[in-house]
């Protein structure tokens, strides 16, 4: 018996020692749907920008003129408690923005170091915030994310398009 | 029943032993475009892929900034991912793609350039105790040094899944 279980067990560590790192890399599409858990990832950050630009191009807002548009801060809000760079969220959109050639975006960073009279004037502020709750207990996991983002006229403060989207992502233990 | 088993073991454990064990392999140099993955962190390939990608979109666009009388600077690459990452040699690759097309002239001093450069790395990084899951993006955008309007952006991703085995550590 004890010859079997010193057998078995050699086994086990030749197991261990042909395959040491237990696990494969592999690259896999950026946009793919795959939730490994219920934290914030890239299929979220892809939902919130695909939302927000299919309701701001709705919007009929940039249909007449071509403004002029700047970024200011997403905000976060108390409920997150994980990483989240809320300038990539800010900057896809104005990627995403400029690439429909409908919009002229200022670079806010670089215009402070320029005279006034040289940078358009700005029609609109872009800025938003990020909030989460978040739940654990010993059944299941439920995380809620919700972006909302607003654009603001710079002349006269008027909100003039607003957008909510939330996630919520729910895992059974 | 014993015997089998003992059979059973001992066939797996030569056969293991003759198959995996043959570690250190010799050392052998790879191309750093050849996808060879080993870690979910950033690696060659990764600054191969982004680059590539993003200089592809620069030469492709038929945007009215890409002029040869034009000239252009590079101001930086923020990192703001999970790791520690050379952005200095993201940024000398994009150059030099750039100038070997022929279509950009480069200034070192920013203030002398018509458009400027910039960019912004980043990652989200997930990790359980099935898998780790890592998503770089990385954005850029070009700057007219006049007006500070931006002229052009393009984002470019790249994401790396590591999934444990069942058998192994």
């Amino acid at each position: 018996m004890k010859r079997e279980l010193s057998m078995v067990i050699l086994w086990v560590v030749l197991m261990g020692c042909t395959s040491s790192n237990g696990g494969k890399v592999v690259r896999i599409d950026p946009s793919e749907m795959r939730d490994s858990d219920a934290n914030y990832g890239a299929e979220d950050l892809h939902i919130f920008i695909k939302s927000m630009m299919q309701s701001m191009l709705s919007s009929s807002l940039f249909d007449k003129q071509k403004p002029y548009l700047t970024l200011s801060e997403i905000g976060i809000g108390e409920g997150v408690d994980e990483h989240m760079d809320t300038k990539l969220i800010a900057n896809s959109i104005r990627t995403n923005l400029i690439k429909t050639t409908k919009v002229h975006f200022i670079d806010g960073e670089y215009a402070k170091h320029l005279k006034a009279d040289e940078v358009s004037a700005i029609d609109y502020v872009l800025s938003g915030d990020i909030h989460a709750i978040k739940k654990d207990n010993n059944n299941h996991v439920d995380n809620f994310y919700m972006l909302s983002l607003k654009l603001t006229n710079a002349k006269n403060s008027k909100v003039v398009w607003t957008e909510d989207k939330e996630i919520r992502k729910v895992i059974e233990k | 029943m014993k015997k089998f088993l003992l059979i059973l073991s001992s066939l797996f454990s030569s056969l293991f032993f003759l198959v995996g064990c043959q570690n250190p392999k010799p050392q052998t140099y790879q191309e750093s475009n050849v996808l060879h993955l080993n870690s979910i962190r950033w690696g060659a390939e990764d600054l191969e892929a982004l680059s590539k990608m993003m200089v592809q979109n620069i030469l492709d666009s038929n945007n009215t900034f890409l002029k040869e009388e034009n000239i252009y600077g590079f101001e930086e690459i923020r990192n703001d991912s999970h790791d520690q990452i050379d952005v200095k040699v993201l940024k000398n690759k994009i150059i030099t793609a750039l100038i070997l097309s022929k279509r950009f002239h480069f200034t070192n001093e920013i203030s002398k350039a018509d458009y400027l450069f910039r960019g912004k790395l980043t990652s989200i990084f997930k990790k359980n105790s099935k898998s780790k899951d890592m998503f770089f993006t990385f954005n850029m955008t070009l700057t007219n040094a006049k007006t500070a309007m931006i002229v052009w952006s393009h984002d470019v991703e790249v994401r790396k899944v590591y999934e444990r085995s069942l058998i192994g550590w």
